[in-house]
């Protein structure tokens, strides 16, 4: 027996009963693609666990505009969030990130909310989350929060939102909106498909009133450390200079001398360091093409 | 924990069942309602085998809860098309040969099903992505999306034209449809996993976690106090002789005083389900006593090592020689000299291992997913001190072998089961437990030198090769011997030496993998032969032209070569098409 009763949840306020009732002897289940894989390794559960599904719930399965902000429901799946225009035209990081992750069988059921919670350090959802600003919304019985997901991921599989206490809702992004801000991802992989990358780079570019310099810029490359990583002085490094090819080169090659990913099975710390400058350059350069623009030579 | 009632679409028939709250949708369909054309390939949601389409969207059902589908659609190959009216799908699965061994092909075939729903006329790239979460290893997929392509033409009312296999009849001459192709399509194909009979136990291995180790004491106690488990079986519950291999009986069915490599079966517990044997396997109280491990071959070759079997770690040296290589070194005017590393495969057939044994009156019959049942019937026979014709090997559909189901693998262990408690034993193993206890290919360690004159004709070569073949030898012999004779690929040379090992280590068994010792070899010849090409100033196609065996040739082994010599031809064929680029 791997867990004892699976409730499928109908509504927030119906999960957040179920919660106050369990105390703590719930866990929250979307997709369930990872959880599921890890359960299955059990041989004898743990405890007595009784899993609430939320991935039908629908007030958290739309993508809407809501003012300057896109609101993504925690239980939108991947394929949803890939195929969305709404979020392909005002989040594109998030939809390229959401596209690659796993393979079509696993993006058709695993959620943007799993993926955030799951906290891997270069989750395809994680990385442009970071890179876009989003923040996440958690509902509890004791009341709602607001978190930006930088501060969500705390180590490797560690999130702070306790899934026997809380429910993550909704992701606030705020919009890309064209002529003067948009977003990109880049990621590596040894094949072409169903792959965790090797490295992937999400930006956000923000350009001022006149487009001809950078405003503001996030960067993001992953794993580089245990939770998705801000290029901080090569952010710094764009804020307010003219948009030219030599400030983003100088930029990328600042991510790289920042970076200290580390070995493992997927590529060496070596390669990955030299590989952050490539992936952080052309991601900025897919950013401004996506706002028309081309750099200055 | 109470079952709950669930009602959803099944291929379409408003279908009520009551199912367990943590069955996934793969048990309950291939264990409760019986529909094994779905499959489990790796239990984890990664290769596809068991996609099944809910509300028309591909889901790997091995990790998706059964109860969610209440209210909702399921649809399975079996609801596909039928033995009277194919979906045109499975139809030119079939003429355009898509299908081998058929394992992949019900996920394949509900994959594309979907994407056809949705997108009447794809292009190859979107099939490609489509069907990225497929995994297929006969196929090389473009096969499969030739098909695809083919289906959507004929689903929007297009004509398709262009070559397709036709069926049965003389098949001189012709293409014809493979005859166990219509059940592959349809889902109803009996691999071995599929087949269940009444009254039927499940068994699961106790394996040695450690990669080499005295085996103190094995108690089955703890496992056999648990309810539902029916036996536990050790190396003392085999009557015949606790002794195989396909060219030397090294290996024993069941380990007995010695563990050589993490993942040697120790002991079968035999319980009423598949998860209860698993569980009870872990309450198989063994206690070993570790021994150091080698590894590495080359470390295993020195005299000092640790023997891992009592006649010592080199289990076979084969010697080729041919003229006199050191007069053949002295004429070179080049001289290339580089090693190589190669690497442990696994074969990965799509298909895990399965077998189920039942007495048909005194018969021991054994079905299960094999490349060489006779041999099996030797080793069951031998494990049980039957003659051999009280001993049948039946071969259900076999979902990929590629060579790693020639070697016995777990067909003994239902046998033994079965003779022991007398009712039919199944055993299905999982992605990790095939990883752990099947054979792999042969990691290699090559040392290679030619010589050749400045004109690029080879004089003298020299190749040492070292090959894994963990812990027990299985095909070793002949593998390695391969290896010998394959030392120079197609090419010619007057003076050879070579000396090929199979060196026992503490890793899992290399066995039979397709090419059988020789793909390693051209990874060290061709790079050599390119070498000489740059110091001659020879193009890569002249080296070759100049070297490679043709009528009259002497091969290493110093068979004169008569008919029937194609390399040359090929390496033209390969030039014209290379300069046509």
């Amino acid at each position: 027996m791997r867990w004892q009763r699976y409730e499928v949840m109908s509504s927030i306020q119906e999960t957040m009963s179920f919660l106050a009732q369990h105390k703590g002897k719930a866990r929250m289940v979307a997709g369930g693609t990872d959880l599921m894989v890890q359960i299955r390794a059990m041989r004898e559960p743990e405890e007595q666990t009784t899993l609430l599904d939320i991935s039908r719930v629908e007030e958290m399965r739309s993508i809407v505009e809501s003012g300057s902000f896109l609101l993504v429901g925690a239980a939108v799946t991947m394929a949803e969030l890939a195929g969305s225009p709404l979020a392909q035209n005002k989040a594109k990081a998030l939809a390229q990130g959401a596209g690659w992750m796993g393979s079509p069988q696993i993006r058709n059921v695993a959620t943007i909310g799993g993926n955030v919670v799951n906290a891997q350090p270069a989750a395809d959802g994680n990385v442009p989350l970071t890179a876009l600003g989003a923040t996440a919304r958690i509902s509890s019985p004791e009341g709602r929060r607001e978190v930006a997901i930088g501060e969500l991921c705390l180590g490797v599989g560690t999130c702070s939102i306790n899934p026997s206490r809380e429910l993550v809702t909704h992701f606030k992004i705020p919009l890309c909106q064209p002529p003067l801000q948009a977003s990109a991802m880049r990621r590596m992989s040894k094949r072409k498909a169903f792959t965790l990358p090797q490295l992937s780079a999400a930006v956000r570019v923000e350009l001022n009133e006149s487009a001809e310099k950078f405003q503001r810029v996030k960067i993001v490359a992953a794993p580089v450390s245990p939770v998705p990583w801000r290029a901080m002085r090569a952010e710094e490094a764009l804020a307010g200079v003219p948009v030219t090819m030599d400030a983003i080169n100088a930029a990328a090659a600042l991510a790289r001398e920042d970076a200290s990913p580390r070995d493992s099975l997927r590529g060496s710390a070596e390669y990955r360091k030299e590989m952050v400058e490539v992936l952080v350059r052309r991601a900025l350069l897919d950013a401004l093409s996506e706002l028309g623009r081309a750099p200055r030579a | 924990m109470p079952k709950k009632e669930i009602t959803f679409s099944l291929n379409g028939v408003e279908t009520t069942v009551a199912v367990g709250q943590d069955t996934f949708l793969l048990q309950l369909l291939r264990e409760e309602l019986g529909l094994t054309g779905t499959k489990e390939g790796c239990g984890n949601g990664e290769c596809g085998a068991c996609t099944v389409l809910v509300d028309g969207l591909p889901m790997a059902s091995c990790l998706y809860p059964a109860v969610k589908v209440d209210g909702h659609s399921v649809n399975t190959v079996e609801g596909l098309g039928s033995h009277k009216k194919l979906h045109p799908l499975q139809e030119w699965f079939l003429k355009l040969g898509a299908v081998q061994c058929g394992f992949c092909t019900p996920g394949l075939l509900m994959t594309a099903k979907a994407l056809l729903d949705r997108n009447p006329n794809p292009t190859p790239e979107e099939i490609k992505l489509a069907i990225s979460g497929n995994l297929c290893r006969c196929t090389g997929y473009k096969k499969v999306i030739e098909a695809i392509l083919a289906a959507a033409a004929e689903l929007r009312g297009a004509t398709v034209s262009g070559r397709q296999d036709v069926e049965g009849g003389g098949s001189l001459g012709r293409s014809i449809i493979r005859v166990d192709g219509a059940p592959k399509v349809l889902g109803s194909a009996r691999f071995a996993a599929d087949i269940s009979r009444p009254g039927m136990f499940h068994a699961a291995v106790v394996a040695s976690p450690h990669p080499h180790a005295r085996i103190v004491s094995i108690d089955t106690e703890p496992a056999l106090k648990m309810d539902g488990v029916v036996a536990a079986l050790t190396h003392k519950d085999i009557p015949g002789v606790n002794s195989y291999g396909v060219i030397i009986k090294d290996q024993r069915f069941l380990a007995e005083d010695k563990a050589r490599y993490a993942g040697e079966p120790v002991a079968v517990v035999i319980a009423k389900t598949g998860e209860l044997a698993h569980r009870a396997a872990e309450k198989v109280a063994i206690r070993y006593e570790t021994l150091p491990a080698i590894f590495d071959p080359r470390e295993a070759m020195k005299p000092d090592a640790i023997p891992i079997h009592e006649k010592g770690n080199i289990l076979h040296h084969r010697k080729i020689r041919k003229g006199n290589v050191d007069e053949g070194f002295k004429r070179a005017d080049i001289i290339v000299e580089r090693q190589f590393v190669t690497q442990s495969v696994d074969h990965a057939y799509l298909e895990p291992e399965a077998a189920i044994s039942y007495w048909d009156g005194s018969m021991m019959v054994v079905e299960c997913c094999s490349q060489g049942p006779h041999y099996l019937r030797h080793e069951i026979a031998r494990l049980l001190d039957l003659p051999i014709n009280r001993v049948r090997v039946i071969q259900a559909t076999t979902g990929g072998g590629f060579g790693g189901k020639i070697d016995l693998l777990l067909q003994h262990f239902v046998a033994l089961g079965t003779y022991v408690t007398g009712q039919p034993v199944k055993m299905v193993w999982s992605r990790e437990e095939s990883l752990r206890t099947s054979t792999k290919r042969h990691a290699f360690y090559l040392n290679y030198k030619f010589g050749a004159t400045r004109d690029g004709r080879l004089t003298a070569a020299y190749a040492e090769i070292i090959g894994n073949t963990g812990a027990y030898a299985s095909f070793a012999h002949a593998v390695l011997t391969r290896s010998a004779t394959m030392a120079l690929g197609p090419y010619d040379c007057p003076n050879v030496h070579v000396d090929s090992y199979a060196v026992y280590t503490n890793t899992q068994i290399a066995g039979a993998m397709r090419g059988f010792g020789a793909p390693q070899m051209s990874p060290c010849h061709e790079p050599l032969l390119d070498e000489i090409a740059r110091k001659c100033g020879l193009s890569p196609v002249d080296v070759r032209r100049l070297n490679m065996v043709r009528p009259g040739s002497s091969t290493i082994t110093q068979q004169i070569l008569e008919h029937g010599v194609g390399a040359l031809e090929t390496l033209e064929k390969v030039a014209e098409h290379l300069e046509n680029q």
